[in-house]
């Protein structure tokens, strides 16, 4: 029902889009149809020099720095306020319940008060988001700042950007983003998110890079005699251990999954080291999609033997996702498949199992095995876009971006994620803001995904936690593979992407479930090269040749 | 009539017992995981009966702020405002087009029966929602969706179906086709009215959709709106930052919202269900 009513959409914002963009005419670009590499020269990363000293330090390869308390002194990250007066309208997607409005929110009239004008928030559920920014083109109602996901249903990006939105590349290329210093200390991966149809559009919403291998509870793997995951030689151990893990008669089972999760598979395609989507032999400059792989064979077969050991849950290929963390919160599976995100905070994982069960020690799991990488698929939450204006207006609408991109430990950071010192929030002994109630509230305005510094790791209630994840990122980030597509542009990637995505899914479900055979992989390969698969990788291919620089 | 063996009372008291207790069972499921706390979820496996400790977090964390109690209130006058409305014009349109005599009413039922069959979309609906002007008005909520065809065709055939004698004696006493509609055509149709108010009623009070493409401004949201946020997104609720508790489990919550969404329709719909079968009925089968 939802993925006909998107594609519905998809259709409807298509034709909306083509027909805005060439009532555009003489202004727009010409909107790029063809594949497109990646020559923008991207915004040079210059680090603040004046953040706070993290207590577990980040390394120049991406790795965050982290925080066992928050800084007790706060500084100043923008000197003066973005805005002159006037208004900018920003369209957000948010996970929370609505916030208070203005007149009853302190928090939001402090954030007017610090940008210098007013800002209207358009609030929107996350999974109504597409819907929404149809109407809003539809309507020529785009607000002055917005978010872009792959699945909004434009069908040629590249036009819709050239005539809708503000090119930031003359903005922001190279050291002309210096301009905006917050903005700058973003590193180069991140922006490569932005790049639409050859060109800067997007300010990025970073995340850490990785999205990890799932959680382990370490107490259950302890007890089956690993301390260590170094401890586990190798896939065959792996397996062995998962065995071990695995007690029916006390209703616990190694891993626990849930619908679209594939058994788990994510977590073995990257222990058997499958590429993030494609594979670019830098030589020949091929590329090879990851269900091509040998690699991506032997971890379904694996996975495959894992279902027929009993060591998953049975049924829960049928479970919600709150189901999945139900069981793996109560202790009846001793793996599962999340984000890292899902790690930290009020809600998650730790806090939640410690909640339930004090002995409970839920970690991430590491790359384990020779072969073992690690996704780069966690990059940026989203990527924004700014509507097209004069170069005034852009400027300041940036200006406004820095503003929230301002680090971990400043004052706007704090006012965004804490919201106004006294009113939303107290800070403890060790000088953690604490929300109070009015705060939880106020601080649901979806602020901190307009644009946002790299993302420290920090949560005051687990010092042991900060470390896990700072180990895991440590570990995983040197290991991890990106897209070589990324920031390149293939119409049919575009357009196909996700009847291409189902399909696999789909197929590599049933063969992992059993209810297809393994041989029938070579035949979804077959399908899926036919039905645009080849054509994608012709696309990018040429892409890649017109792309600036060794990848 | 015969009485009805002991065994007979038995079997029929046992099925009966077995299909309420069916449908008690998951609205029990509901209330119970609505007041539990996170252990009770996670051991019950996300469906509790009886919570060892209720607590009424959920309710606390849906009803701080205001939001939910604005939205409940913003609800409560759409859904009164805007099922007044939908029956006057639905009356009017079906008695209107109930006259044989009126010229062009086949023409315009077609009209009415086409937008059954087909709608017109989301991106048109709107662009005629914003060329009206109605952008970010709680006339949004209503206006597109006044009339339904549906409950038209109920109506008009229900009225087609009075005796047409009455209605002359009436027009030969005097009466304009007003007078005739209120003193005599609505008395008669009470249960039926009653029914498509019901109807619209729930749709209002449901009605979400609208409210997403329309209106932009958080505060004039309607319950359901919101309701269906605290669902949703309880999903992947992030995490609020800082040294903040989460208020209450997401499943708490999330039942919770369905025992705040469904508790006024379920006061509501006692008075109105003698109406209620009488009424499909006679305008399904006389049609």
């Amino acid at each position: 029902m939802n993925l006909s009513r998107r594609g519905f959409l998809g259709l409807a914002a298509g034709v909306a889009v083509t027909s805005l963009a060439s009532a555009c005419g003489g202004g727009a670009q010409a909107p790029a149809t063809k594949a497109q590499g990646l020559t923008v020269k991207l915004p040079t990363y210059t680090p603040l020099a004046s953040i706070p000293k993290p207590d577990l330090p980040g390394t120049a390869a991406g790795v965050p720095d982290a925080y066992f308390t928050y800084p007790k002194e706060l500084f100043k990250a923008v000197q003066k306020p973005p805005m002159s007066g006037g208004q900018v309208k920003i369209a957000m997607k948010t996970f929370l319940p609505p916030p208070p409005g203005r007149e009853q929110n302190a928090a939001w009239r402090e954030m007017e008060k610090r940008l210098g004008g007013t800002a209207d928030v358009m609030i929107v559920p996350t999974d109504d988001w597409p819907t929404k920014f149809s109407t809003l083109v539809a309507g020529g109602n785009l607000p002055d700042i917005f978010p872009y996901i792959s699945t909004q249903g434009v069908n040629n990006l590249p036009a819709f950007a050239a005539s809708q939105c503000a090119d930031l590349t003359p903005f922001l290329s190279g050291d002309k983003v210096k301009e905006y210093p917050n903005l700058a200390a973003l590193p180069e991966v991140f922006w490569k998110q932005g790049i639409i149809g050859g060109k800067l559009y997007g300010v990025p919403v970073p995340r850490n890079l990785v999205g990890g291998l799932g959680f382990y509870r370490h107490e259950m793997f302890a007890q089956a005699g690993v301390t260590d995951l170094a401890q586990i030689t190798g896939l065959d151990r792996f397996a062995e251990l998962l065995k071990e893990l695995t007690r029916p008669q006390e209703r616990r089972w190694a891993i626990v999954t849930a619908t679209g999760g594939v058994f788990g598979l994510s977590i073995f395609t990257q222990l058997f080291g499958v590429p993030l989507e494609w594979r670019l032999d830098k030589a020949s400059g091929k590329l090879t999609h990851a269900i091509e792989t040998e690699e991506y064979r032997a971890a379904l077969e694996y996975v495959i033997k894992l279902r027929e050991a009993g060591v998953i849950y049975p049924g829960s290929e049928g479970f919600d996702t709150l189901k999945r963390k139900n069981e793996f919160n109560s202790g009846r599976a001793a793996i599962t498949y999340d984000g890292l995100p899902a790690y930290l905070g009020p809600g998650n994982y730790l806090q939640t199992q410690k909640k339930i069960d004090p002995k409970a020690d839920p970690r991430p799991l590491l790359p384990i095995g020779a072969k073992a990488v690690t996704f780069a698929n966690n990059i940026a939450f989203s990527t924004n876009l700014l509507k097209k204006a004069g170069e005034a207006r852009v400027k300041e609408l940036l200006r406004v971006a820095d503003f929230f991109a301002a680090p971990f430990g400043s004052e706007e950071f704090t006012l965004i994620q804490y919201g106004l010192a006294g009113t939303d929030h107290t800070r403890d002994d060790q000088g953690n803001p604490v929300l109070t109630d009015q705060g939880a509230k106020d601080i649901t305005v979806p602020w901190k995904y307009i644009a946002a510094p790299t993302q420290a790791v920090y949560d005051p209630t687990s010092r042991d936690g900060v470390e896990h994840v700072h180990a895991a990122l440590t570990k995983m980030i040197p290991q991890a593979v990106y897209d070589p597509t990324t920031g390149m542009f293939s119409p049919t990637a575009e357009n196909k992407f996700e009847s291409l995505y189902t399909m696999r899914n789909d197929k590599v479900t049933s063969i992992v479930a059993g209810r297809a055979r393994l041989s029938e992989l070579d035949q979804l390969v077959k399908d899926w090269r036919a039905q645009g698969g080849d054509k994608i990788r012709a696309e990018f291919e040429q892409a890649l040749q017109q792309s600036n620089g060794p990848r | 009539m015969e009485r009805p063996s002991k065994a007979g009372l038995a079997v029929k008291g046992a099925i009966l017992l077995g299909v309420s207790l069916l449908v008690i069972y998951p609205f029990v499921g509901v209330i119970g995981t609505s007041l539990s706390t996170e252990t009770d979820i996670a051991k019950a496996g996300g469906f509790v009966l009886l919570p060892s400790a209720p607590r009424l977090d959920a309710y606390r964390a849906i009803f701080e702020g205001g939001t939910v109690t604005r939205a409940l209130l913003v609800s409560v006058l759409v859904t009164g405002i805007g099922t007044l409305a939908s029956l006057a014009a639905t009356i009017g349109m079906a008695y209107g087009l109930s006259r044989r005599e009126v010229t062009g009413s086949r023409a315009i039922l077609v009209v009415a029966l086409f937008t059954m069959l087909f709608n017109p979309g989301i991106i048109a609906g709107f662009l005629t929602v914003q060329q009206l002007g109605l952008l970010n008005t709680f006339a949004a909520l209503v206006l597109p969706s006044l009339v339904s065809a549906f409950n038209l065709v109920v109506l008009r055939s229900f009225f087609m179906n009075l005796p047409n004698e009455l209605m002359e004696s009436a027009r030969m006493d005097g009466a304009g086709d007003l007078r005739i509609l209120v003193r005599i055509v609505l008395p008669l149709s009470k249960a039926v009215i009653a029914v498509i108010a019901l109807f619209y009623a729930v749709a209002y009070w449901n009605a979400f959709f609208n409210a997403l493409l329309y209106l932009d401004d958080t505060e004039k949201w309607p319950l359901p709106m919101i309701l269906r946020m605290f669902v949703l997104q309880g999903r992947t609720l992030e995490s609020l930052g800082g040294a903040a508790e989460a208020p209450a489990p997401v499943q708490a919550i999330q039942m919770a919202v369905l025992v705040v969404a469904v508790v006024p329709i379920l006061i509501v719909y006692p008075f109105l269900q003698r109406y209620f079968t009488k009424g499909v009925l006679t305008g399904a089968i006389k049609g």
